[in-house]
């Protein structure tokens, strides 16, 4: 690079073509990928000390400016450090894997955690802590505890708001202890302009305000905040530049002399000047995404397009001979490790709703141009490849597939999913944009989407959509909605009557008295999780705006108003409804046994389900008999499509705090479990406390008609009315998918769910271990099909011993 | 007509090219001992029994009171068995089952009723070059509703496939053929009293309707299942490569690798699985195995698939 005698990769010379399935990492990258994983889950409570010494000295100014100075002084003086051999430099915690604490949101339950339920016995996500660390976060609980956000949105939050999240019919845990994530700032601004220049655009805009704006005041705080952080990021990238220069001075390996020069030398220029190469670009890149998550703990900060963001970067210095293509795959390889390298801790509660959403880092791989072409570049492929290469579960990665996209995206998107990594996620262009259009995106914007978190649809630059509000329980509504607005549950009989009164389940004469009460408390519910968003968002605004967003999400520097108080083009607020699938099967199995063929009574099945079946073993078998959605059987996907139209429709277009609107989603990450746990018994004959279905994804084990039957049915849910993202998981065994017709078939049959309007596709290639677990928990995996030539039968169905005879193919077949 | 049938899968990817609807018929001429679906054996109905399904006789216990025979009885424990000897197939017991513990392998349709349903997926066909195939059992051996099927999926414009034994009078095969572009069909054992000892008849008027056949300019697919120890010899597998490349003039053959995934339905419906010694052939253990079969086949000029 430059100095022709020291390059990335010894074999830098090899001919290297993207489209090729090589996923072998480089030696450096195994090592970097390894020396990661060597750490353990750390809790780190420096950044905790830090802004509660800074928070301390500037008791009486302006939020902006205390956030802007507690920033400063995190980045001037939190542990860094530069990892063996690595080529880009910026970190989180003070190790690998560490977990920052962020007591300004939150610290009740870091407490209670820390003294009575310790992290490292956590079942989910479980933490190192010192007893050193311990004694630091004892000595500041003083000063926050009673003072954070979360305790001030939950004094503001309403009785009846209140019982509702104590029966889990909705939760929000996700921002009333957290910061904001969500979103993905504009990565291009800071690394073509540098932050230097948004600086003096500031400084521009703060001379020239209107001495007559009535937010003036507002306006000169705001901007000398955000100068302040953008000084917070020099100080930060200096002291790598500094840190790398001391390195090299007393390393004797000379390759690595030189890689730590040139490190030195880019974290001298970037992020405060515009890359001046793909290395620079990166490891500008990455500091912004480092910074962003020292600020605020708020997940799912999302790379967005990096493929074409990143491109002219690339494409200059690849054909200007300043790296090779290998060189190039090492570079991304790299910054794929360090998004590998980031943690977050959350409580307990909030870990059962995303666990195993890792952070969330959504990246994605081609799509449109905002002309409207194809997207597609050598980096879309690189980036698939990357993941491929690193095999961590950052960051998550996603392809945009629209129609003129071409197959060979497709094929590299499938080959990257067989390495059994549950990634990169099918996303459909042509529904997204109609989404988007329908809540008044401009068409360029819309084509320019990425996606955010797990499925959120948002402009990258120029939104903040607090997507991931809340979770919303429509099988809770069900449950309310026959029992007169009281839950089922008797844990839950201190609350009485939660919902509203709909009468009970025996007074009702026809289905559509059924439905008629799960809308009344689906539009009662939906005022009040809607009212709580806007509770927390105006806490946020008061107590914890931010402000490197703010510098890379148009047009807050050009407004004066950070994204915290809506300064971005779109604004937006996103629950999610779940366990649509539940729903659907239950209407269809009351409709059915009750009102059609009359097999039972609605009094009959009311004490069944009171009893949660017992002593109604047969009836609760005969129930789960009934037609289930996911087969594509009209009668009961019709049920499906209601149950989701309705929670839309409550949601959809009421203004938020910050100037926008609400908009619905339909999945859950993982919260369908948590929320199964506190829903009762319910018609479909579901057990009370097991887990509800996953997304719009049919109920475990009930799409027994196999996978074309189920992308049928969930096309036929309104995917663009539900515009903050829906999620459709799929399992598939290998044998379903070997070779490359294997691959065609796959396509071809997601190629048909997109046609039909169905938003997204995530595959599970079912590994061993899946499969072991269904030998546990058969009733999860009825509808996996083994497939080979000429016959036919369930896994489930199989004895042990063939069962384990297929474990044991399994782990060859990928 | 009605015919019958034991299973409709969709998103077949293995029996025809594209994505495919397999629809299995009942009923089959041959009783092959590695066979992976026997209740598609007899053509008549057949119970089978899932016990671990059942909730329990004191809970439920529908089926001890439908069975007009007493063959359903009570088990220690929790389930129920069936005495075979008792059992006259009526399958009372399986319809009152609240769920798949008992169920009847018979499934009586219409062709209509098929072809209606094999039509929801046909955009899926229509993507992929897919279409349906007709499997069992011996589709065959329920010739007319066979025929009148295939001419209905025809008449749709779908691609049609037929896994058949080909063990019936070649006037049958014949006026198939319109309606038929792709036969899959086995050659398990080119000796003739080693096919009698394994499968229960010759092998002549198989071999003799697969060389009519191939003088019918229609796509053949000729797979060969490997079963250790049984069709796997050196000679048996050259000398039915001889007869694919010289006697039918194709240019490839498709190995099927034994697997025991059928023998818990053996069980499920109270028979005996012959083949308990025989090993499955696994790809990755058995490479060298697999590469030397493949390798007889290549010396002949053939495509191994």
């Amino acid at each position: 690079m430059g100095n022709k005698k020291f390059h990335l990769v010894p074999n830098w010379e090899e001919p290297f073509d993207p489209l090729e399935h090589d996923f072998t990492p480089s030696e450096r990258i195994q090592k970097n990928v390894e020396y990661v994983l060597s750490h353990n889950s750390e809790i780190d409570p420096e950044r905790a000390v830090i802004i509660t010494e800074s928070y301390k000295e500037t008791e009486n100014e302006p939020i902006h400016m205390r956030r802007a100075k507690a920033l400063y002084k995190m980045l001037k003086e939190k542990t860094i450090y530069i990892k063996p051999d690595e080529l880009i430099v910026g970190n989180l915690a003070f190790k690998p894997l560490s977990s920052m604490i962020y007591p300004e949101y939150s610290y009740d339950w870091i407490m209670d955690e820390m003294e009575n339920q310790p992290f490292d016995q956590r079942e989910l996500e479980p933490y190192i802590i010192t007893e050193e660390t311990k004694e630091k976060l004892r000595s500041i609980k003083d000063y926050w505890l009673g003072h954070t956000v979360y305790d001030r949105s939950y004094s503001m939050i309403p009785e009846k708001a209140k019982s509702a999240l104590a029966a889990n019919v909705f939760d929000v845990g996700n921002y009333i202890t957290g910061g904001i994530g969500h979103f993905t700032c504009g990565y291009d601004k800071a690394i073509n302009r540098g932050l230097a220049s948004i600086k003096e655009e500031i400084l521009d805009r703060k001379s020239c305000l209107n001495h007559l704006d009535p937010d003036y005041g507002d306006k000169v705080t705001f901007y000398d905040a955000a100068v302040i952080s953008i000084d917070a990021m020099e100080v930060f990238s200096k002291r790598y530049a500094q840190m790398a220069r001391d390195l090299a001075e007393k390393e004797n390996d000379l390759q690595r002399k030189w890689e730590l020069s040139k490190i030195a030398e880019n974290c001298d220029h970037v992020p405060m000047y515009p890359a001046r190469s793909f290395w620079e670009a990166i490891q500008s890149f990455w500091f912004i995404q480092v910074a962003i998550q020292i600020e605020s703990n708020g997940h799912s900060i999302s790379p967005g397009r990096w493929d074409q963001y990143m491109y002219p970067y690339f494409k200059n210095d690849i054909e200007s001979n300043v790296i090779s293509m290998r060189e190039a795959q090492e570079l991304i390889d790299s910054v794929w490790v360090k998004l590998g390298e980031t943690e977050k801790i959350k409580s307990t509660p909030v870990t059962e709703c995303f666990s195993g959403a890792c952070k969330s880092q959504n990246l994605q791989a081609g799509g449109l141009t905002r002309d409207g072409l194809d997207a597609t570049n050598e980096l879309s492929y690189m980036v698939l490849n990357a993941s491929g290469r690193t095999k961590m579960c950052e960051p998550a990665i996603s392809v945009r597939l629209s129609v003129k996209n071409p197959d060979s995206l497709w094929e590299k998107a499938i080959e990257v999913n067989k390495l059994g990594l549950g990634m990169p996620a099918f996303y459909n262009d042509e529904v997204t944009i109609q989404m988007l259009l329908n809540r008044g995106v401009d068409l360029e914007d819309a084509r320019d989407f990425s996606i955010v978190g797990c499925v959120e649809p948002d402009v990258p630059g120029k939104t903040y959509a607090w997507h991931d509000s809340g979770f919303f329980n429509l099988l809770k509504c069900l449950e309310l909605a026959i029992n007169d607005g009281y839950p089922m549950d008797p844990k839950y009989k201190e609350y009485g009557r939660v919902g509203v009164p709909t009468g009970r389940l025996p007074d009702m004469k026809s289905i559509e008295d059924v439905m008629d009460a799960y809308k009344k408390q689906v539009s009662y519910f939906a005022e009040l999780i809607i009212m709580t968003n806007n509770i927390e968002d105006k806490v946020h605004q008061e107590m914890s705006p931010v402000l490197i967003p703010s510098l890379l999400i148009d047009p807050c520097v050009e407004r004066g108003i950070g994204v915290s108080h809506g300064g971005a083009k779109y604004n937006f607020t996103g629950p999610q409804g779940i366990a649509i699938s539940n729903v659907a099967d239950c209407l269809a199995a009351i409709d059915t046994m009750v009102f059609k063929e009359k097999k039972v009574t609605a009094s009959e099945l009311y004490k069944a389900l009171l009893a949660n079946w017992e002593g109604y073993e047969v009836l609760q078998q005969q129930m789960a008999q009934a037609p289930h959605f996911g087969n594509d059987d009209d009668y009961v996907d019709a049920f499906g499509h209601f149950a989701a139209l309705t929670y839309c429709k409550e949601i959809e277009n009421k203004p938020n705090a910050r100037g926008g609107i609400f908009q619905p989603g339909l999945y859950p990450v993982s919260a369908n479990i948590p929320f199964g746990k506190t829903t009762w018994a319910s018609a479909d004959g579901r057990q009370a406390g097991v887990a509800l279905a996953d997304g719009i994804s049919p109920v475990h084990g009930r799409d027994i008609s196999g996978p074309t039957a189920a992308l049928k049915s969930v096309a036929k849910v309104d995917h663009v009315i539900a515009s903050n993202g829906t999620l459709l998981n799929q399992k598939y065994h290998p044998s379903a998918l070997s070779g490359l017709e294997g691959n065609r078939n796959f396509m071809n049959a997601a190629k048909v769910y997109f046609e039909k309007g169905g938003f997204h596709n995530q595959i599970n290639v079912v590994s061993a271990d899946m499969l072991r677990d269904a030998q546990k928990n058969p009733e999860k995996y009825k509808s996996l099909v083994v497939r080979v030539a000429g016959y036919s039968a369930y896994f489930v169905r199989l004895g042990p011993a063939l069962q384990n005879d297929i474990i044991e193919r399994t782990e060859f077949v990928i | 007509m009605r015919g019958l049938i034991f299973d409709i899968q969709r998103f077949a990817v293995h029996d025809g090219p594209g994505i495919r609807t397999l629809v299995f018929f009942k009923g089959c001429p041959l009783s092959c001992q590695w066979c992976s679906n026997p209740e598609s054996q007899s053509i008549n109905n057949e119970i089978m029994l899932m016990e671990q399904e059942c909730i329990g006789a004191d809970k439920c216990g529908l089926c001890i009171t439908a069975c007009g025979n007493s063959a359903i009885q009570r088990k220690e424990g929790k389930g129920v068995f069936i005495d075979r000897e008792l059992c006259s197939r009526c399958g009372n017991c399986a319809k009152v089952c609240p769920n798949d513990t008992l169920r009847n392998t018979n499934r009586v349709m219409t062709a209509e009723e098929i072809t209606d349903y094999v039509m929801k997926d046909i955009d899926f066909y229509n993507r992929s070059n897919g279409g349906v195939t007709l499997s069992g059992g011996e589709p065959l051996y329920q010739f007319d509703f066979c025929l009148e099927l295939l001419k209905a999926l025809k008449e749709k414009k779908l691609h049609t496939a037929i896994e058949t034994t080909a063990y019936c009078g070649w006037e049958n095969i014949e006026k198939l053929l319109p309606f038929v572009d792709l036969f899959l069909i086995d050659i398990k054992h080119m000796s003739s009293p080693e096919h009698k000892k394994y499968i229960g008849v010759e092998n002549s008027l198989i071999l003799d309707n697969l060389k009519k056949l191939s003088k019918e300019k229609k796509e053949i697919e000729i797979r060969i299942p490997l079963i250790l120890g049984i069709n796997d010899q050196q000679d048996n597998l050259s000398c039915t490569g001889k007869f694919v490349k010289n006697e039918l003039g194709l240019k490839s053959v498709t190995l099927l690798l034994y697997h025991r995934l059928g023998q818990t339905k053996y069980e499920q419906l109270g028979k005996e699985y012959l083949l308990k010694s025989i090993e499955p052939v696994k790809p990755d253990r058995n490479k060298k195995y697999l590469e030397e079969r493949k390798q007889i086949f290549r010396n002949l000029g053939l495509d191994v698939k």
